[in-house]
């Protein structure tokens, strides 16, 4: 049984002399097409370099041009010339000038013998395109397509689209049925001979010549007319990414091409010098390390392309406003608002139920308080309140993007800076805990005396309650909010502490918990009856001793 | 916006960009030939533009550093050196070397210069275009070289490509003594912030304002508007028309600015390592006060100055040791935005 390599070449012909002399070292045929639009020197050059192997010929040049039918002619070209050469030649196996084989050409050999007589063509029916990577589908076979993509777009879209419009659509010849696939076929003598050799050629080439990218669906339809075994297949590792353009292969690579599942891989970039020494030397095949797959870190690099990683803004990432697929942050976290007012030292016992940071208020006028007091947080954030109120949402979303795969939590409360407040409704990794009234107690503290300072710090601290309130609850709100009032989280504060570690995905205790300490309830009614009388629209109800098995929080949405 | 505001700006955007490139045209007599080796560039060659200013210590690894990631030949304008830059440069075999005497500050901090050698040297070429203290990494860097990226970039029709210009600084204080000339300032520049970045996009120009970073944190504390702004554009495939408008920031046509995705994806960026908090800074940020030079008044080289006097120390529990690109990649400071 005897294997014929056929090359299309068009660029870099030191490489596909390299790549030739490696396979002559084999014991196969190899018949190379150089493209006419290669100069005649490098030609010659190639040409005189191979002269003195007699397994190695040349095909008769034909111009080639992307997506046309004169790549088919090349094709041809090379099958008449392999046929016409060497009597004993059982299969052709087609390359790309910048293909490389990645496992022993004695295996590929070995692998055909066990298979005789069978083709190893992608051959997919063109009904189910999701095949093509970013392109035309079936209407590659149903326009015409008279003018090269590379070097007439406009005119290219131009006929494409006034086809469209007009409903031009020609019929696909009864004789064939469409079928599409990888160019890089291994195709047996019989089978190519029938090709060449079928009653309706002459038909069948004039309809191709104005399909588009016929290479892909050439050999790939006839092939399925005289093929006698046909494995829907490619030997060829090739690889397209999200637009359509092949991926190129580098000396980081060699493990994972090592491990693919093929023969021969394409595109090997020119200049990969340790790819060209490691597959046309001596094939010291095995990998020398852990080996990823190939097929999955061209995923993953396309993944990144595509959707990016949710949450990031950086040089190559700017998602504007109206991108709204994924949340703004990276991590979901927990607002809270009233808690340290209603038990002090909430951010201390909460750092203790459960391990994600607890920052202090985050928003403050005078300065950022992370966890502990830090100067410098996560990442590098300073605690200058100017750095962050230069960019408060970058802030947040700096803080969360720190605490991906966790979450985190921080204090936020009336009296802190209202800039962040829309972000924070907008977002729904945000799950806001709020306490309504609470800054009522930490008014108290302040111990202002003078009414009028202390009726205007109230009714602001309301207003500010109030709307933030709104928001969170608004149309626009995609938070999770939750909300107690200031009389349910005094007299019940079991309840209210367990929905706020449950937030943060711990679970509830089985042993009665430790509480924080909890404010004085006979103080807050006295100070906030105060503010009543002093004229402040207070309500009182909020302020009453509640039931524990009534105190559920307010507005809980569906997400939690 | 209205047509007719779209209109307004892409006419005052091409004025913009007729008046820089007849600037560069006029600026270009300011320009002295000292050395021009360009002679022996091949077409597919990728090229480095600087302006060199008393940077002597520091040509050498500069110059090794870009040699191995594969640039074929530097293009550099020294400005008024007086520690031997001029001759070091000029005994190089892959340097074409300008002189110019003039101030580069009126030379829009050198941009005219460096414009007018890319209208004649770049056009058809990739150009990198950095300062003495930027050292290039992209992803892939430490296994594929610079043409690996620039073939890519052609075959993805890709014609400019982003960077963040990342402060890199010692663990102790700025002023810890200097390693030996020509070393690998990283070797002693190991730290970085990770994650205090903040983007701003510009309507006008189509790119993204990016600051933050350690001298944002030290020095402008309470002015965090006037912090560097640290986008960079340093690699550009040059076509006639192209300027650069201010530092490597901006580009003209505003295509060129557009870097990054708007719809949720990554595209491929990579990142400036900034050697400039060396120990020398104080001496420099002298000279450069009485040179007055610099952008915005030199606001930045006089908060150094003022900071220095209790000695900085910018490294704090969060600072991330610096360990190669991926470490970057994975920190989302650059991407390999769909390059397998």
């Amino acid at each position: 049984m005897t294997l014929a390599i056929a090359i299309l070449a068009n660029r870099n012909l030191d490489r596909v002399a390299q790549l030739a002399e490696s396979l002559d070292a084999t014991p196969v045929r190899v018949c190379i097409h150089v493209d006419a639009h290669v100069d005649d020197t490098a030609y010659f050059a190639l040409k005189r370099r191979l002269a003195a192997r007699d397994n190695i010929v040349f095909a008769d040049r034909i111009a080639c041009a992307w997506g046309h039918f004169s790549l088919v002619e090349a094709e041809l070209a090379l099958c008449r010339k392999i046929l016409s050469t060497w009597d004993s030649v059982e299969h052709i196996q087609l390359i790309s000038g910048d293909s490389l084989p990645i496992k022993p050409v004695s295996d590929l050999l070995a692998f055909l013998a066990k298979h005789k007589g069978v083709d190893f063509i992608e051959s997919v029916s063109v009904v189910r395109d999701d095949w093509i990577v970013g392109g035309l589908g079936i209407e590659r076979f149903t326009l015409r397509f008279p003018f090269l993509w590379k070097k007439q777009r406009r005119l290219f879209d131009l006929w494409v689209s006034v086809q469209r419009r007009l409903r031009l659509q020609r019929a696909i010849p009864d004789n064939i049925k469409p079928h599409i696939g990888s160019q890089w076929w291994c195709l047996t003598r019989k089978t190519v001979l029938s090709i060449l050799n079928d009653p309706d050629k002459e038909s069948i080439d004039a309809y191709f010549r104005t399909t588009w990218i016929p290479d892909e669906s050439y050999f790939q339809t006839l092939a399925r007319k005289h093929s006698a075994a046909l494995q829907s297949r490619s030997l060829v590792f090739s690889h397209f990414d999200h637009q359509g353009k092949p991926v190129i292969y580098y000396d980081d690579h060699a493990d994972m091409l090592a491990g693919v599942d093929a023969f021969f891989a394409r595109k090997i970039w020119p200049g990969a010098e340790g790819l060209y020494q490691r597959f046309t030397g001596g094939f010291p095949y095995l990998p020398t390390g852990p080996v990823n797959s190939l097929a999955s870190h061209i995923e993953q690099a396309t993944e990144r392309r595509r959707i990016g990683r949710s949450g990031l803004h950086m040089s190559g990432r700017a998602p504007n406003r109206w991108y709204e697929p994924q949340p703004a942050t990276a991590a979901p976290y927990q607002v809270f608002g009233g808690f340290s007012a209603c038990y002090p030292g909430f951010v201390e016992w909460l750092g203790q139920k459960q391990p994600a940071p607890v920052h202090g208020r985050l928003f403050a006028p005078d300065r950022v308080y992370f966890a502990n007091r830090a100067e410098v947080g996560p990442g590098g954030l300073s605690s200058r309140p100017h750095i962050r109120d230069n960019a408060p949402e970058c802030f947040l979303r700096n803080l969360a993007w720190q605490s991906r795969g966790g979450t985190f939590a921080f204090r936020y409360e009336p009296m802190d800076s209202p800039s962040i407040e829309k972000f924070l409704a907008r977002d729904p990794n945000a799950g806001i805990h709020i306490i309504q009234y609470g800054w009522i107690l930490e008014l108290a503290e302040r111990g202002i005396t003078n009414p009028d300072v202390l009726r205007v710090a109230a009714v602001h601290l309301l207003a500010r309650e109030q709307g933030f309130l709104n928001l969170i609850q608004g149309a626009e709100a995609k938070c999770t909010p939750r909300i107690w009032t200031l009389g349910e989280a005094l007299s019940n504060p079991a309840p209210v502490l367990s929905g706020v570690l449950s937030g943060l995905g711990v679970d509830r205790p089985k042993t009665p918990m430790a509480l924080p300490a909890v404010a004085d309830m006979d103080k807050a009614h006295a100070f906030a009856r105060m503010l009543k009388n002093i004229g402040v629209d207070i309500d009182l109800h909020k302020l009453d001793t509640v039931p524990a098995r009534e105190v559920n929080p307010r507005a809980v949405s569906g997400r939690q | 916006m209205s047509r007719f505001e779209r209109f307004a700006d892409s006419f005052y955007l091409r004025h913009q960009r007729r008046i820089r490139r007849i600037r560069a045209l006029r600026k270009q007599r300011e320009l002295t030939l000292i050395r021009d080796r360009s002679g022996v560039c091949s077409d597919s060659g990728i090229f480095l533009f600087s302006v060199v200013h008393n940077e002597k210590p520091h040509l050498p690894y500069f110059l090794e550093y870009y040699r191995k990631l594969g640039i074929e030949h530097f293009f550099i304008v020294d400005n008024n050196s007086e520690d031997g830059s001029r001759e070091y440069l000029s005994a190089q075999p892959d340097v074409s070397l300008w002189s110019a005497d003039a101030s580069y500050k009126r030379a829009h901090f050198g941009m005219d210069w460096l414009n007018s050698l890319l209208r004649r040297y770049a056009r058809g070429h990739w150009a990198l275009v950095v300062d003495i203290d930027e050292f290039f990494v992209y992803p892939y860097c430490d296994t594929r070289p610079l043409a690996a990226l620039t073939d890519w970039l052609d075959a993805s029709a890709i014609k400019s490509f982003g960077a963040l210009l990342l402060d890199m600084y010692p663990a102790g204080s700025l002023d810890s003594p200097q390693p030996a000339p020509g070393r690998d300032p990283f070797e002693y520049l190991t730290h970085f912030d990770s994650g205090n970045y903040t983007q701003k996009p510009n309507r006008r120009y189509g790119n993204v304002w990016i600051q933050g970073g350690p001298r944002q944190r030290a020095f402008f504390g309470d002015n965090p508007a006037h912090a560097p702004a640290l986008n960079k554009i340093p690699l550009v495939k040059w076509q006639r028309g192209n300027v650069f408008i201010s530092s490597t920031h901006t580009l003209l046509p505003r295509g060129l600015n557009k870097t990054y995705e708007e719809w949720g994806g990554e595209k491929i960026c990579g990142v400036l390592l900034h050697a400039k908090l060396r120990p020398d800074l104080k001496d420099k940020a002298e000279r450069e006060l009485t040179r007055r030079q610099h952008y915005a008044g030199s606001r930045e080289y006089r908060a150094y100055r003022e900071a220095d006097e209790t000695g900085i120390v910018l490294h704090h529990e969060h600072s991330t040791r610096y360990q190669g690109w991926r470490q970057l990649e994975n920190l989302g400071l650059m991407s390999v935005g769909g390059w397998a």
